[in-house]
């Protein structure tokens, strides 16, 4: 089943004489419970993406259906709630609270949300049953990002949108969040949209979109996707 | 340009940053503005009142000589090095009164200068006669004076008024102030009710004084300082050291010049004296040969007298003799003429008689004819009868021939011949029956016939009696009228003889009366001559007397001149000029709230911009690190920010002290300038050292935080620097270990608390920041509270009584009795209480203090015309015999507390020293309360009424104004004063004050303001990243704002709490310093103000986090995904 569809999405900025088309027509889709990863190097446009995917901004032409809805024309509040209830947000930099700790930070999302998986339990999942208290400066980057993904997770999202998970993390820890996300998705049968510069794990992914000035230059489908552990970069 | 890039970089952050910079710009703006503004005040306050001093030449000193001042004082002095110029003048204390009006006031008159101490007219001109004056501009606004009204002097002394002013009435042409009045207040004076009302200016000719009262001094080198300061002091206090050098030398010369000038006096009067001796004798002399004449010529008149008046008494006895013959004849004539009437009657009756008989005769005689008639009528009746008795008889006859015919005929029934028969004799009887009739009558005719015949000769004899009666009475009737003819001749010559009796009755009567009025005259010659001589001899007694008074009063003078003593001279400078003082005092105490005041409003100020400046180099950490990689010094990276604070805190500064010298002060002083109305133009210079002072400190600050931050920043290495800085770690904050209250916070809760105590800083600040402003705008309120306190409970609580009447300056005790009564009688007064106030000095520990002395005559229900309380506890104090009850704010002031002694000096009296038994609630004025019964036993004597208080009636102003005018025309009322008047002009001070306290309150206002969006806008630039991120997350806009406001609003709340505190100390100690001698201010805040305060605060904290919500709105989510920075 098709959750996600791009068509000739576009997102240009314009400030003065300049037109930057950050995003030039972008058609792909991603279907339910796939592990799909969008790759492209600096300045492609992978991240406008991610952020008209997320609800964060706004295409400038074009449409995005996610679960049937062309949230392409919605406006700030429609795309709050989206962001609310759709979308679980892994970034780059963890982007935790510092002043909470592991399991208040998971809380703070679980708040606003309408079906919410229990904190704690969402953390042990991620394999941090036993840092349940302790406060962001406390933990390690690698656990830092398994509680923004649970903090993802818990809010039982339909689509988790990872910007760059591993990117300010080291080798091995960046391998294992990698594992945990296609665990995720493979186990809970959740859709993961992964953002990466690292063309090496395109093997991992069941569909691989890759970007280049603005436009996808190639969408690939793996229909045998291989187990992060066994690749190697 | 070496480092070109540099300044740029500087600029576009400027730019980019343009709401932190001008946020650092207002608040240090305000800031030093506010510190600037309040503490150059003072120094203003100073150089106005000195510009006012200079402009009207104000004296730096006076000399006042016990003997008075000479010209040759005055030119002593002048030659002094220290004198620049001297000017003598006079003055004189008077009662005043405007012409046609009963109110009385003290006041000053003094000669108008020719160069010092020069009196600014404000409306009309400067008098130049000697009958015109110029009237004291605050006297004349408080009692209606105008240009063109009269002022009537009186000296309210023993001597007279003449002997200073040459005029007791003045026409007012002009109104003015005079810079030794600067203040409401024109000090104390020994005439009248002692306190003086206002003053005014006459030209020196309206004085006839020979010497100077006083004289005025301009010291060297003194108009070039600052009044009040010490420099001026000590360049005063020189020339001051030089008077009082020559008053020894000056003073023996003055003695010397009265005795000199009393001398020759003394030989003028003597020379008088002798030729008024002479001159007495002679006319003496004069008078007594005067009275010798008089007594001869009553003598001689005295002898004529006598003479004219036997002459009289002659006179009368004649005319005596004339009135005893003239009523004899007038007895005789009456006796005559009641003679006649009584004949005249008689023959009245006479005549009656006669014509009554008369009528009888001609009656009878009818009578007479009427009786003959009916004789013959009778006659012819009787004639007829018998011709018929004839006929009867003829028928008779008939019937017989029938009857005797019928017994012939056979048929003749018996019966009808029976009847027939008995006809006939029936008829037969009747005629005889007749006949014997007729025969009768015949006799009674000749009977009658015969009576009348007798009557006519009876008749005759009757007829013949009359006629002889009527000529006896026409004999009688003229002999009468003979005897009245005779009679009126003799009245006639009677009344003639009367008449010349009365006139010389008459003559009579005018001699005596001539003869009275010679007496009257002789009288009132000999009375006259009585008193001449008594005159005489008392004038003889008198002048002998006087004349050997004059001898003594010349040798008294003579003594008097030689045993003279030596005079002193009182050499007085501003510091003895009571407003000179008083608004040197205010300057000080402005000074002191400059001090406290604005300290925190700095502080607040300086620690934001501090917090901003550091805030902002943290921010840019990474740029730091990449400028320090790229080689630039440490220098040139921090000078980056260094300018950058500097121009904020520079142009922010110099345009605060500018507005704040500038504008502050006005206000301030215009307020004041209510109370100190001689005040000339404020002047507000710029004052480089509280320029500097405060912007130095505003840079200082600022500057000093930014190199710190930055020093701590550049020990850094680079590469660190170009990593984000470590976050703040999270910790457990202290209410996490009391569990049960932490676990029943909610999640939200939770996160704001540690959120809160997380930033310290920012939470410090925050509270410092919040309570400062809350802090200010309580003081600003409290103040005004604490002053309206006075009037709300001055004249609402402690002053019950409405009316204070002054009984008139040596008003008897039946024109008091009177006015009593009045005003028992008088609609809208329900009660009156008679009061013994007084003005006297008060004495304890050293220090001396003016006070109203009040005791009532009879202390029942003195509690309802003032109310003695204590002001904490509102227990009533009770005035017995065994000491005074003092005002709170006199014994502190006094430094005395209940059961310490105080000395009263009232007047000439002796001092007392008395305990002080309690102490009430008070706020203006000093005062001390006694009972009668303890006066009695002090003084010796009951106590004898000043004034009569007066309770009213709910009545009107209109009520107040006409009851007034009838008091003051009651003879015992010399003056009146309504408690409703001082209310107002007080709570009129209050409404003035009104400005100082929304300067305030604005102030604060915008302190608050700039601090809480300060802070707000470093809380939400700080945390920029987690906000995204929660937004990122799903937060609604308005999810997010609680997210932040709740931080704010028990940071709020919090500082409003501190606010409190520091609002309280703060304006306790405002009170304390701002506080004059004789007002207490309210010490409390009203509910109300907190309520102001706190609500301004948390409108504030609405409007600022309205503001926010904007700002939260603009973050970007897509600083989520970038590191922090």
């Amino acid at each position: 089943m098709e959750l996600i569809r791009l068509e000739n999405v576009k997102k240009i900025y314009q400030s003065g004489e300049v037109i930057t088309k950050a995003v030039d027509g972008i058609d792909f889709t991603v279907e339910q419970g796939e592990f799909a990863l969008i790759i492209g190097a600096s300045g492609a446009g992978k991240t406008t993406v991610l952020n008209i995917l997320g609800g964060m901004d706004t295409a400038t032409s074009g449409a995005v259906f996610v679960d049937g809805e062309d949230i392409a024309g919605w406006n700030a509040k429609q795309l709050t709630k989206y962001r609310r209830d759709d979308i679980g947000f892994v970034f780059q930099f963890y982007n935790l609270v510092p002043n909470l700790t592991a399991v208040e930070n998971v809380e703070l999302a679980l708040q606003i949300c309408k079906n919410p998986l229990d904190a704690e339990e969402v953390l042990r999942e991620v394999g941090l049953g036993d840092r349940l208290n302790n406060f962001p400066a406390q933990l390690s980057g690698g656990e830092q990002q398994r509680v923004s993904i649970a903090r993802a997770l818990a809010k039982n999202p339909k689509l988790l949108l990872c910007d760059e998970p591993t990117g300010a993390l080291d080798y091995q820890t960046g391998k294992s969040i990698l594992k945990l996300l296609q665990d995720t998705c493979k186990k809970k049968g959740k859709t993961v949209i992964v953002i990466t510069h690292n063309l090496a794990i395109a093997p991992m992914a069941d569909r691989v979109i890759e970007i280049k000035n603005g436009k996808v230059s190639r969408i690939t489908k793996n229909e045998k996707p291989t187990p992060v552990e066994n690749i190697e970069w | 340009m070496k480092k070109k890039a540099l300044y740029k970089d500087i600029i576009r952050t400027i730019r980019r940053t343009l709401p932190r910079f001008l946020s650092i710009f207002f608040i240090v703006a305000l800031g030093v503005a506010f510190y600037s503004g309040i503490r150059v005040t003072e120094k203003d306050m100073k150089i106005t009142a000195d510009r006012q001093f200079d402009d009207s030449e104000f004296m730096d000193l006076e000399i006042i000589g016990t003997l008075g001042l000479s010209d040759r004082d005055l030119e002593a002095v002048k030659q002094l090095s220290g004198v620049v110029k001297a000017e003598g003048s006079y003055s004189v204390d008077t009662i005043c009164q405007k012409e046609g009006e009963q109110d009385e006031y003290v006041t000053k008159v003094m000669a108008a200068t020719d160069e010092l101490n020069q009196i600014t007219v404000t409306e009309g001109k400067m008098p130049s006669a000697q009958d015109e004056c110029l009237v004291d501009e605050i006297f004349a606004r408080e009692n209606g004076l105008e240009i063109g009204d009269t002022l009537v002097l009186s000296s309210g002394t023993d001597t007279a008024l003449s002997d200073t002013l040459k005029e007791n009435s003045y026409k007012i042409t002009g109104i003015g102030k005079s810079p030794a009045y600067l203040s409401m207040e024109r000090g104390s004076s020994e005439i009248g009710s002692g306190s003086v009302s206002g003053f005014l200016v006459v030209p020196k000719e309206a004085f006839c004084l020979d010497v100077y009262t006083e004289i005025y001094i301009t010291a060297d080198d003194a108009a070039d300082e600052l009044a009040y300061t010490d420099a001026y002091n000590d360049t005063v206090k020189k020339t001051q050291d030089q008077l009082e050098g020559i008053q020894d030398q000056r003073n023996d010369e003055r003695l010397q010049e009265i005795q000199d000038e009393a001398n020759e006096e003394i030989a003028k009067q003597e020379k008088t004296f002798q030729k008024e001796k002479d001159k007495a004798l002679q006319e003496l002399s004069d008078a007594e040969k005067q009275l010798e004449d008089a007594k001869k010529q009553i003598d001689d008149s005295e002898k004529t007298l006598s003479d004219s008046r036997k002459e009289i008494e002659d006179g009368e006895e004649e005319i005596e003799k004339g009135w005893e013959e003239y009523n004899n004849g007038l007895k005789q004539i009456n006796d005559a003429k009641e003679e006649i009437e009584k004949g005249r009657t008689t023959l009245e009756d006479e005549e009656k008689k006669l014509s009554s008989s008369e009528s009888q005769i001609t009656q009878q005689e009818s009578n007479l004819k009427k009786s003959e008639q009916q004789i013959q009528k009778k006659e012819s009746e009787l004639d007829q009868s018998e011709q018929q008795i004839d006929k009867q008889e003829k028928e008779l006859d008939q019937l017989e021939e029938q009857i005797t015919a019928y017994e012939k005929l056979p048929d003749a029934d018996q019966d009808t011949l029976n009847n027939m028969k008995q006809q006939l004799s029936d008829g037969r009887t009747a005629v005889s029956r007749a006949r014997q009739q007729i025969a009768s009558g015949r006799e009674e005719i000749t009977a009658a016939q015969k009576q009348v015949t007798d009557g006519r000769t009876k008749l005759n004899a009757a007829k013949k009696q009359l006629s002889d009666g009527r000529e006896e009475l026409n004999a009688a009737k003229k002999q009468l009228s003979d005897s009245e003819a005779e009679i009126f001749r003799q009245e006639k010559s009677l009344a003639s003889a009367k008449q010349t009796l009365q006139q010389n009755e008459q003559k009579i009567a005018q001699g005596k009366q001539q003869l009275e009025s010679g007496e009257k005259q002789l009288e009132e010659a000999k009375e006259e001559y009585r008193k001449g001589l008594k005159e005489y001899q008392d004038s003889e007694k008198k002048a002998m007397e006087e004349l050997a008074d004059g001898e003594k009063k010349i040798q008294d003078a003579k003594d008097e001149v030689s045993s003279m003593e030596k005079g002193s001279w009182y050499v007085l400078n501003r510091q003895q000029t009571q407003s000179y003082v008083e608004y040197g005092e205010e300057a000080a105490r402005i000074g002191a709230i400059g001090t406290v005041f604005p300290a925190i409003f700095f502080l607040v100020a300086a620690l934001v911009s501090l917090t901003a400046m550091t805030r902002m180099v943290e921010e840019q950490r990474t740029q730091i690190g990449t400028m320090k990689a790229l080689g630039y010094t440490g220098r040139d990276i921090a000078s980056k920010y260094l300018i950058y604070g500097m121009a904020a805190t520079v142009t922010g500064s110099v345009i605060g002290a500018v507005v704040g010298e500038k504008v502050l002060p006005k206000i301030i002083i215009e307020a004041y300038k209510m109370m100190y109305a001689g005040l000339g133009t404020v002047q507000v210079p710029l004052e480089a050292e509280y320029t500097l002072m405060a912007s130095g400190i505003a840079v200082g600050v600022v500057i000093l935080a930014t190199i710190s931050v930055c020093y701590k920043e550049l020990r850094e290495k680079p590469a660190q620097l170009m990593r984000p800085a470590a976050p703040k770690e999270g910790k457990r904050i202290f209410l996490e270990r009391l569990s049960f209250v932490w676990k029943r916070l909610s999640f939200i809760w939770k996160a704001t608390m540690r959120n809160m105590f997380r930033y310290k800083k920012r939470f410090f600040m925050m509270i410092f920041g919040i309570g400062g402003s809350m802090a200010l705008m309580l003081v600003g309120f409290g103040v005004k509270d604490s002053i309206s306190a006075i009037s709300d409970n001055q004249f609402q609580r402690i002053i019950q009584y409405d009316i204070s009447i002054g009984l008139k300056e040596g008003a008897g005790e039946q024109e008091k009795e009177k006015l009593l009564r009045w005003l028992s009688e008088k609609d809208g007064i329900t009660e009156t209480k008679e009061v013994r106030e007084m003005t006297v000095d008060l004495e304890a520990n050293g220090k001396t203090r003016s006070a109203s002395f009040i005791v009532p005559l009879d202390q029942d229900g003195f509690d309802q015309y003032v109310a003695l309380q204590d002001r904490i506890t509102g227990e009533k104090e009770k005035l017995g015999t065994d000491g005074v009850i003092l005002a709170e704010k006199t014994a502190t002031l006094l430094d005395v507390e209940p059961g310490d002694e105080i000395t009263i000096g009232e007047g000439e009296d002796d001092a007392v020293t008395v305990k002080v038994a309690g102490l009430t609630e008070n706020y203006m004025m000093n005062k001390v309360y006694m009972s009668p019964e303890l006066y009695q036993k002090l003084y010796g004597r009951a106590p004898e009424a000043t004034n009569i208080y007066c309770c009213t009636d709910n009545v009107s102003k209109e009520w107040e104004n006409t009851a007034g005018t009838q008091i003051l025309s009651q003879e015992g009322a010399g003056s009146v004063s309504f408690v409703s008047d001082d209310a107002q002009s007080m709570q009129d001070m209050v409404a003035n004050l009104n400005i100082v306290v929304v300067v305030l309150i604005v102030s604060a206002g915008l302190l608050a303001f700039v601090v809480l969006y300060n802070l707000n806008n470093i809380n939400i630039s700080e945390r920029r990243a987690e906000l995204a991120t929660i937004k990122v997350l799903g937060f609604y806009d308005k999810e997010v704002g609680e997210y932040v406001y709740r931080e704010n609003v028990i940071l709020t709340i919090l500082g409003i709490i501190a606010g409190i505190g520091l609002g309280i100390v703060l304006h306790r100690y405002v009170i304390m310093t701002a506080e004059v001698d004789l007002i207490m201010f309210g010490r409390s805040i009203y509910t109300a103000s907190y309520i102001y305060s706190i609500l301004l605060t948390i409108g504030f904290a609405i409007m600022i986090n309205f503001l926010m919500f904007f700002q939260l709105k603009k973050i970007d989510m897509v600083e989520s995904l970038k590191s922090t920075e």
